[in-house]
């Protein structure tokens, strides 16, 4: 009887040591990561920004294509929007006419139509979707045409494109 | 029957002595345990993207946070660290891989893994130590790969389980 109780006692101790062997410790630490809207468009000119018109581009316009080129990266969907700075053109030289309007530029995404006539009010020119410039889509190029037929006078015109990257 | 009853005293006096000595050892070595600890600090474990150049490289942030061990009963101590948690805003969690830590300096000096360590859901291996010190911080940074753009703003939280095993 004596020697049984031993034994259940050495087992007992046995058992209440071994918690002092093999033992693990725990902590942890909760990192945060915020991913804020992050936005970037990269454009490319392709060709002169001058135009120099002659007989043939007053009767028909004179279309660039592949003007510029845009290459977008964005965390969301975007859509990059085309506007006018100004309703009209800055214009210069005796003979100029203060009144040409923006709406004689129209830019459209290459492959797509019709031209979107500028004027100072964002129109739409491509959307996409999240990503870097590398997936579909976020990478095009725009068609310009240029076409004020006789109604202005010879002189220098001015015009200030503005590109704006929003998210969708 | 008088005899009987003695042997009976006997018994439970035995008994009680020794459940005594058992409770005695259990507390010693609890005690022991209480000074066999992980105590983890966060001192810059967070990271704010909010420009391309952040979402496209690699964001360290130095001694993120500490390590304190405190190993008494073994001087042979393992640390393993594995993401246990990960949840967002977005409801797209991030990818455990996408941290790794690394081991910048300790004190006391010890001869410590430096080696930069990617996480993952299962424990990684951080540190083996054999030291004759018993009381050993470590510090860490924090790395985060490029995030890229395929990851919706919002905020990313992860938890970090760290083990402290002894032998």
């Amino acid at each position: 009887m004596i020697m049984k109780n031993s034994r259940l006692y050495i087992v007992l101790l046995s058992l209440v040591s071994t918690k002092g062997m093999g033992q693990s410790f725990n902590g942890t630490i909760n990192p945060v990561i915020s991913i804020q809207s992050v936005m970037a468009v990269s454009i490319t000119n392709n060709a002169s920004s001058t135009i120099n018109f002659t007989n043939a581009q007053y009767a028909s316009g004179y279309t660039i294509s592949n003007f510029n080129t845009f290459n977008i990266k964005s965390n969301q969907p975007w859509r990059l929007s085309v506007s006018a700075a100004t309703p009209n053109f800055s214009a210069s030289g005796s003979y100029a006419s203060n009144n040409m309007p923006a709406s004689v530029i129209g830019v459209v995404k290459s492959g797509q139509s019709p031209f979107k006539q500028l004027s100072s009010t964002d129109q739409v020119l491509a959307t996409g979707n999240r990503g870097n410039a590398g997936i579909s889509g976020n990478s095009f190029n725009m068609d310009l045409m240029a076409n004020p037929g006789y109604a202005y006078g010879p002189g220098i015109y001015t015009l200030t494109i503005v590109y704006t990257l929003s998210a969708q | 029957m008088c005899h009987t009853g003695i042997n009976t005293s006997r018994l439970l006096f035995r008994n009680i002595i020794m459940l005594l000595i058992c409770t005695t050892a259990a507390g010693v070595i609890r005690a022991q345990n209480n000074s066999n600890n992980l105590t983890l600090t966060a001192i810059n474990t967070g990271f704010t993207l909010n420009n391309v150049s952040a979402i496209e490289t690699q964001q360290i942030n130095p001694n993120a946070f500490q390590i304190v061990v405190n190993s008494r009963s073994s001087n042979l101590f393992s640390v393993r660290a594995r993401v246990s948690a990960s949840t967002s805003s977005t409801g797209t969690p991030f990818p455990a891989s996408m941290l790794s830590l690394r081991c910048n300096s300790t004190s006391p000096p010890v001869t410590a893994n430096t080696n930069t360590i990617t996480l993952s859901n299962t424990d990684q291996l951080l540190q083996q130590i054999n030291s004759t010190k018993n009381n050993v911080t470590f510090n860490y940074d924090l790395l985060l790969d490029p995030v890229g753009y395929n990851y919706a703003p919002g905020n990313y939280n992860l938890t970090i389980l760290f083990t402290m095993t002894q032998p």
